[in-house]
């Protein structure tokens, strides 16, 4: 675990700066887009920033990964005597954590948006209720029962992990056109989930194999699992 | 510790924090106002209704005097966009009489009776007819139609058009499309009818469009169907109902308001009139093992099967429209809605010997017409619920 945290400590403290700031351009986006437009769907009030912002951080985060490889600090850690695992358990949870940060400013975001555009909304009794369940965008962001909640924190750790697939065989330049595949099939399936009421069990069950032949690919391309090959430079 | 990992633990426990803050304040809250008597006696029974939008279901129910709320399910976008651009087909399946409209005079296949805004398309060419036939097909382990002998006619407030439409993948059919609000309450109630443990009884519901002698009809066991009564004609006929073993019959013409009880064998017991001016709007009535309630205007009867007396039953405003009603351990319940000024609460009443001894009221919904700066909002709906054991 220590070495875990020491080697994400080394590995992305460096982006650390870039992903909040980044990440806290969501709320004056959004914000000011509610005082401006206030009847505008909320499909582009609030989840086209949010994917975009979501989009930069991915960026940021396959640049970080790319530099890391650049300055061959990776290659560095692989002859250090710690556990070969720590450097995907260090990214996933980096990842992880960006992610959940940021779904952490969409609520407090959420919350803004409401102050504002309450006195518009025709419900007047049990507002913040009704006016976060009209939002049908919004509903595979939002924790109305506790379920809901399980699935986010589900959702968001496999579209993590595939999302650390992605930079890592970007920045390697090795098995990129499965990563791109496999995070496409998965960002399809989160869509799925979001917009279908029905079949949500068989989508997240595709989506968890998935995650877990990213997760194996991942773990051969990093040499992880037994037989796998340690990425090596000339390779 | 390290800035990494301050910011992981951080963004986790903010997460966390958020999603519960948000469960906690999306949640609907419901409570009892004005209240007069004691709330205990609503402990022998439970009240369930929804509150329902395009995006979502909340189901409450009242159970020992308190309410509990619960969001039932929450509509996809796809979902919601669907039901928003298109009515839902009305579901005949679980309906025991289908009405069946025919062309006296040139064909006996029976239309389609529907809304026409339920098909996906209908064709340019309609028909008007002057009047129809009216039957019945009755859906029970075989089809048995029934031939009534009434007949709708076409006047200033009603027409009987006929087009042919059909859904998305269907073929074509005949669909009628009835005007006035006369023909809205036949797609809503076509058929009266009450059952015992092993015999039926119906009435077709008559309006003034609908000429012809009326008769509360028997079906046995064996699904053979006979005329029970021939009912007075010049009156409009409301409602069939069975409390006590007796037949009920509420009904009206332009003068006086009619209680008709009949016994299961077709012999007139009692009959209650009152004078009574129809306006047209749609009345309510329950009926419960032992009471007969209804609701003309704004005034609330009570039947008394046992004693066969009619009362008035004070209701605290006259602005409520009775929604349900039930009997338990002597107490009478009775819920009933009230729309005012965009608030839509439910009132809850106990009754005990004619007496009231509860009354309270649950704000459901608050409704407000808003600005130019409207959010868009899909239309709400409650369903304002029932009395359950």
């Amino acid at each position: 675990m220590n070495e875990m945290l020491t080697m994400m400590e080394q590995l992305c403290k460096d982006s650390l700066r870039s992903i909040i700031v980044g990440s806290l351009m969501l709320l004056p986006i959004q914000y000011l887009l509610a005082v401006c437009y206030p009847t505008l769907d909320s499909f582009l009030m609030v989840v086209l920033p949010f994917l975009l912002i979501f989009a930069l951080l991915n960026l940021i985060h396959a640049r970080r990964c790319r530099t890391m490889i650049q300055q061959q600090a990776y290659q560095r850690y692989q002859l250090l005597p710690i556990k070969n695992y720590c450097v995907l358990l260090s990214e996933w949870l980096f990842t992880s954590a960006s992610y959940l940060f940021l779904l952490f400013l969409q609520y407090i975001s959420w919350f803004l948006i409401y102050q504002q555009l309450k006195s518009s909304f025709p419900m007047q009794s049990n507002t913040f209720y009704f006016f976060s369940l009209s939002q049908l965008w919004l509903h595979p962001l939002m924790s109305f029962q506790f379920f809901d909640l399980i699935k986010i924190l589900l959702l968001l750790a496999m579209l993590a992990l595939n999302f650390t697939f992605l930079h890592m065989t970007l920045a390697l330049k090795n098995y990129r056109g499965l990563s791109i595949l496999l995070t496409s099939v998965c960002c399809i399936l989160v869509i799925a989930l979001a917009l279908s009421a029905k079949g949500h069990l068989p989508l997240l069950g595709i989506m968890v194999a998935l995650t877990v032949f990213a997760f194996l690919e991942l773990c051969d391309l990093l040499g992880i699992r037994r037989g796998g090959q340690p990425y090596e430079k000339d390779k | 510790m390290k800035k990494t990992s301050s910011f992981v633990l951080c963004s986790f426990l903010a997460f966390l924090l958020c999603a519960v803050l948000f469960h906690t304040r999306a949640s609907v809250s419901l409570a009892f106002e004005a209240e007069q008597g004691d709330r205990s006696v609503l402990n022998t029974i439970a009240y369930q209704g929804d509150i329902a939008t395009l995006s979502g279901r909340v189901s409450f129910e009242i159970r020992n005097g308190s309410i509990t709320t619960n969001l039932q399910e929450t509509k996809s976008y796809m979902e919601a966009k669907h039901l928003a651009q298109k009515a839902v087909p009305t579901d005949h399946t679980n309906d025991p009489f289908q009405l069946l409209l025919y062309d006296l005079n040139q064909e006996l296949t029976p239309w389609e009776k529907t809304q026409q805004n339920v098909f996906d398309h209908c064709g340019e060419e309609q028909q008007s007819y002057a009047s129809a036939s009216i039957g019945y097909l009755l859906y029970h382990e075989r089809e048995v139609s029934i031939d009534t002998g009434l007949s709708l006619h076409a006047n200033d407030q009603l027409s009987i058009t006929r087009k042919r439409c059909a859904y998305q993948d269907n073929e074509y059919q005949d669909a009628v499309t009835l005007s006035s609000f006369d023909h809205e309450r036949y797609f809503r109630k076509e058929a009266l009818s009450v059952k015992t443990d092993n015999v039926s009884y119906f009435m077709p519901l008559q309006t003034a469009s609908v000429h012809g002698k009326n008769y509360i009809y028997r079906i046995a066991e064996n699904l053979s169907v006979q005329p029970l009564v021939e009912l007075p004609e010049g009156r409009a006929y409301e409602e069939l109902h069975l409390a006590n073993d007796q037949l009920i019959i509420l009904a009206h013409d332009d003068e006086a308001f009619y209680v008709m009880i009949y016994d299961q064998l077709g012999s007139l017991l009692k009959q209650i009139s009152y004078p009574y001016r129809y306006h047209g709007a749609s009345m309510q009535s329950f009926s419960t093992t032992r009471y007969l309630l209804w609701q003309d205007d704004t005034t609330c009867w009570i039947y008394d099967s046992v004693s066969m007396a009619m009362q008035e039953l004070p209701l605290s405003d006259t602005s409520l429209h009775l929604q349900a009603a039930a009997e338990q351990q002597d107490d009478l319940f009775i819920a009933a809605q009230q729309i005012q000024d965009g608030k839509h609460y439910l009132h809850i009443s106990a009754y005990r010997n004619g007496e009231r001894i509860y009354h309270g009221k649950i704000l459901l919904l608050e409704y407000r017409e808003t600005t130019e700066q409207a959010v868009k909002y899909p239309v709400d709906i409650v369903e304002w619920g029932y009395f359950v054991r």
